[in-house]
């Protein structure tokens, strides 16, 4: 187990400062400057000397080589930056935006696992009946549907319709339940699918058909043989899964003006501030990051015995 | 599993797997080339110019100069909808197109070089996979500025190294029967062999899958016209559309709603066109309960 | 004495229900009483395994019994509801199945397997470890095989954990369908003695299934020979192959001598 820690760390590695590399660039090879950009958005009229002045303020006069290790050890000390727009640090307003995501997505993952495991089990296991059948035409019509169209959908019946909810405006937790639902719903379509798709990939299994003919019980069978072989395919699933949260978080929040950090991203997109989207990425990619490897140690931790490139889908 | 026995059974899995199969496949054709014959010849079935602002009639309810009413703006929103076809689609396509042509010539370099080439190219995928796939579709459309050919390379940038791996494992296989072998024994040209060999192998389960993720493509790049960061208005994006029509959404919910159900048909329809085809190919046979 | 038959199979037929119901098995009878060994015979491809499968229940998800009846100590199996045919599945009837190597599940522990074959016979704790380890022992496997998982094992190990757990299930009626398939001479060998091992030990009534009549004849006092998915002839392989017999027993009877030259 140590060892594969190891190994697993040390070829992360090599990945993690690639990362960096493109956060970096997306910064260092902006079109344009950006100081001149930001004053002329701002109405602010300048001088050559001033803008020339700024640069070396925030360093953008040095090689980009340079700027690139400058920066890495300013990340190294969680020193993220200066919001151009706002002239905050990135790292606090990330504190500020971070709670709101965080919930969002560590909710929705939560229950669309949960729903996933169930949808997927009966859709595979009972096929012939109208009970599956239906709940296998609703995941198929739920992939289909832009979250955005689900999330206005859901709001036209519970908050304008019903009035159960507040429209479009955030005060307390009670104001999560419907984009986290949204965010659950369209997520545990895509996760189901995959549920069933293994499930009857290990029913047509050999050692099924053993398990059958011992006399175990449904709940056996299901419980201990087919469930233990879907589980490592499913948990890196889970670990890319939780990347497409982390992602669809930016259009939920922005459906239900969650100030969340996708909300706080598209705003920098908006204002072309770079230090904002640069640690957006970066954070992210690393919690991802963190997921996929936290997946990888589960797997390795469940199953010793498989080797690393046994577990599936990627 | 259980014995499958009872003769009701029967006629009963057989209505199923046909439903699963055939119909699902010939559902979602019939839906694709409605769409496909709008996309060619939208402009020319709808009612009234796409473009054309109605003060007096703004956000009407359906009518017969109207029939799914107006915008905000009074423009005809069928008209739209229905000439916005060939932008929509005509993007996620272009998308896919780009999406190959960065994702098949890694691909095949990778396998067929193999060593060090294939490492780097690798590594390099998987830095790209190793960011949440629409995080770092933001940050590209972020550096380039909010446009609809920034939408399209953001998405293709995010989306390639996948495909790039799946081309990768595809070319090995085929890379290794027998007969490529033997021809590469007869001192074949590599590009010949490429050419010859191994395109015809893989291209079609490429395009199966590819086929597959226009579903996705959908999705993503309307979701990105919605944020306001894909097809700016007044472009009759279906994304973009529903982006306009969201103030006047409290005021009448039903101007979102026909955008969002060509947007939902859209994408099952590819959805259910690659239900049937995986259907078909499905060779399992799951023991049952 | 009347003679009940343990399992009776009358005029069984299997058939593809996707496949305008295209008959793979047709109108198959035989019956098996109490200790009685019968072989069954054929070429590849001539429907042996699906009657196993027919008879275990476990038949793929297109092909279905479209007509006759499997009756276990008079009971229909066909007509049971499913609580039923579980409790007989394993104690009742049990399959040896081919291709060991796919038989056992790749990511449970063989203590594991062993373990829950000995819960469905309701046994459980010290008692439990006790019945496996003198069924390992009888089928001459090491006990640390019980810390590894499948992937360790060769294929004749396989097959006699296969043979440990009917050991450890005792059934009524044992199944062995082509248990030696993909194993060299010396493995086979060493498999058919540990199924003489278990069929002495647990007296079951055995329904031997190969394409291989000198294995047969090791095992079996009587066997069936099928061709195209029916049953054509029966013979007592104490006795010499009669000249009138069936084509199919001819040309199995011919093959093998032709093997033994």
């Amino acid at each position: 187990m140590k060892q594969f820690v190891f190994k697993r760390t040390l070829s992360g590695i090599p990945t993690l400062f690639g990362m960096t590399l493109i956060g970096f660039l997306i910064i260092g090879l902006t079109p344009g400057d950006p100081i001149e950009m930001e004053l002329r958005r701002l109405g602010v009229s300048f001088t050559a000397e001033q803008v020339e002045a700024l640069r070396v303020e925030y360093g953008l006069d040095k090689p980009l080589i340079q700027r690139y290790f400058i920066w890495l050890l300013d990340l190294f000390r969680l020193d993220l930056g200066t919001s151009i727009a706002s002239g905050r640090p990135v790292l606090e307003l990330f504190k500020e935006h971070l709670p709101i995501t965080a919930t969002l997505s560590v909710l929705a993952f939560v229950s669309s696992l949960a729903l996933s495991l169930v949808l997927g089990t009966v859709t595979a296991v009972s096929q012939r009946t109208s009970v599956s059948t239906s709940l296998y035409v609703l995941t198929m019509f739920l992939v289909s549907v832009p979250s955005f169209w689900l999330a206005l959908f859901l709001l036209a019946v519970f908050a304008l319709g019903l009035g159960w909810f507040n429209l479009l405006q955030f005060g307390n937790a009670q104001d999560l339940i419907l984009p986290v639902i949204t965010l659950t719903l369209g997520n545990a379509a895509v996760m189901s699918r995959l549920v069933r798709e293994r499930i009857i990939a290990v029913m047509s299994e050999d050692y099924i058909r053993l398990a059958i003919t011992k006399g175990l019980s449904r709940r056996a069978i299901l419980g201990r043989h087919v469930f233990k072989s879907i589980l490592p395919p499913l948990i890196t699933n889970w670990a890319i899964s939780f990347g497409s949260l982390l992602g669809g978080s930016v259009i939920i929040e922005n459906i239900f003006n969650l100030p969340g950090l996708g909300q706080l991203a598209l705003q920098a997109i908006a204002e072309r501030d770079f230090a904002i989207l640069q640690a957006y990425l970066l954070f992210m990619g690393l919690v991802f990051f963190l997921a996929n490897f936290a997946a990888d140690l589960t797997n390795h931790w469940l199953m010793p015995q498989l080797k690393e490139d046994d577990h599936g889908v990627r | 599993m259980a014995y499958v026995d009872s003769a009701k059974s029967i006629p009963l899995s057989r209505a199923t797997s046909l439903f699963r199969g055939k119909t699902t496949f010939l559902l979602g054709s019939l839906f694709l080339s409605c769409f496909i014959i709008l996309a060619i010849g939208g402009e020319a079935f709808a009612p009234n110019p796409p473009n054309q602002i109605d003060l007096l009639h703004r956000l009407s309810a359906p009518s017969l100069t109207y029939p799914l009413g107006t915008d905000h703006l009074g423009r005809c929103i069928l008209s739209r909808l229905m000439t916005g076809t060939a932008l929509s689609l005509g993007t996620a396509l272009t998308t896919a197109g780009l999406i190959l042509a960065i994702a098949l010539p890694v691909g095949l370099l990778s396998a067929l070089c193999k060593g060090w080439v294939d490492a780097v190219l690798m590594r390099i995928a998987d830095i790209f996979l190793a960011f949440p796939m629409l995080v770092f579709a933001l940050a590209i459309i972020g550096y380039l500025g909010a446009s609809l050919t920034s939408a399209v390379i953001g998405v293709a940038l995010a989306w390639w190294p996948g495909l790039a791996r799946l081309v990768r494992t595809l070319t090995l296989e085929a890379a290794s029967k027998e007969y490529v072998l033997a021809s590469r024994q007869c001192g074949q040209k590599p590009l010949n062999i490429i050419a010859k060999h191994i395109l015809p192998q893989i291209l079609p389960p490429l395009l199966v899958v590819l086929s597959l993720e226009m579903a996705g493509l959908l999705l993503v790049l309307s979701s990105l016209s919605f944020l306001g960061l894909g097809a700016q208005p007044p472009a009759a994006e279906w994304g973009a559309m529903l982006n306009e029509a969201r103030p006047f959404f409290a005021e009448r919910p039903s101007v979102v709603l026909a955008p969002g159900i060509v947007i939902i048909l859209a994408v099952l329809s590819f959805n259910l066109v690659g239900e049937g085809i995986r259907f078909q190919l499905d060779k399992r046979k799951p023991y049952r309960w | 004495m009347v003679d009940i038959p343990l399992l009776q199979v009358q005029n069984l037929t299997i058939a593809n229900s996707t496949q305008n119901n295209e008959s793979l098995v047709e109108g198959v009878s035989f019956s098996l009483s109490a200790g009685q060994r019968l072989g069954l015979i054929g070429k590849s491809g001539c429907g042996k395994s699906l009657t196993c499968h027919a008879i275990t229940g476990a038949l793929r998800a297109p092909l279905t019994t479209s007509s006759g009846s499997i009756r276990f100590q008079g009971q229909d199996l066909l007509a049971m509801p499913f609580a039923e045919k579980q409790r007989i599945r394993g104690t009742g009837i049990f399959c040896i199945f081919q291709s060991p190597g796919s038989a056992l599940h790749p990511s449970l522990t063989i203590a594991t397997q062993l373990l829950e074959t000995a819960g469905n016979v309701s046994l459980f704790g010290q008692d439990a470890q006790q019945t496996i380890s003198q069924a390992l022992e009888a089928v001459s496997l090491p006990q640390h095989c019980l810390k590894q998982y499948p992937n360790a094992l060769s294929g004749g190990m396989k097959q006699r954990v296969m043979m440990a757990m009917a050991l450890i299930l005792k059934p009524t009626v044992l199944i062995a369908d082509e248990p030696t398939t993909g194993l060299d001479v010396i493995t086979e060998h060493e498999t058919l003695e540990a199924l003489n091992v278990v069929q002495q030990e647990t007296g079951s009534a055995l329904l031997f299934v190969s394409h291989d009549l000198r294995i047969v004849r090791q095992t079996c006092t009587s066997v069936l020979v099928m061709d195209a998915g029916q049953l054509v002839d029966a013979c007592d392989l104490n006795q010499p192959i009669a000249p009138d017999c069936h084509h199919a027993t001819a040309e199995i009877t011919r093959a093998m001598e032709r093997l033994q030259l």
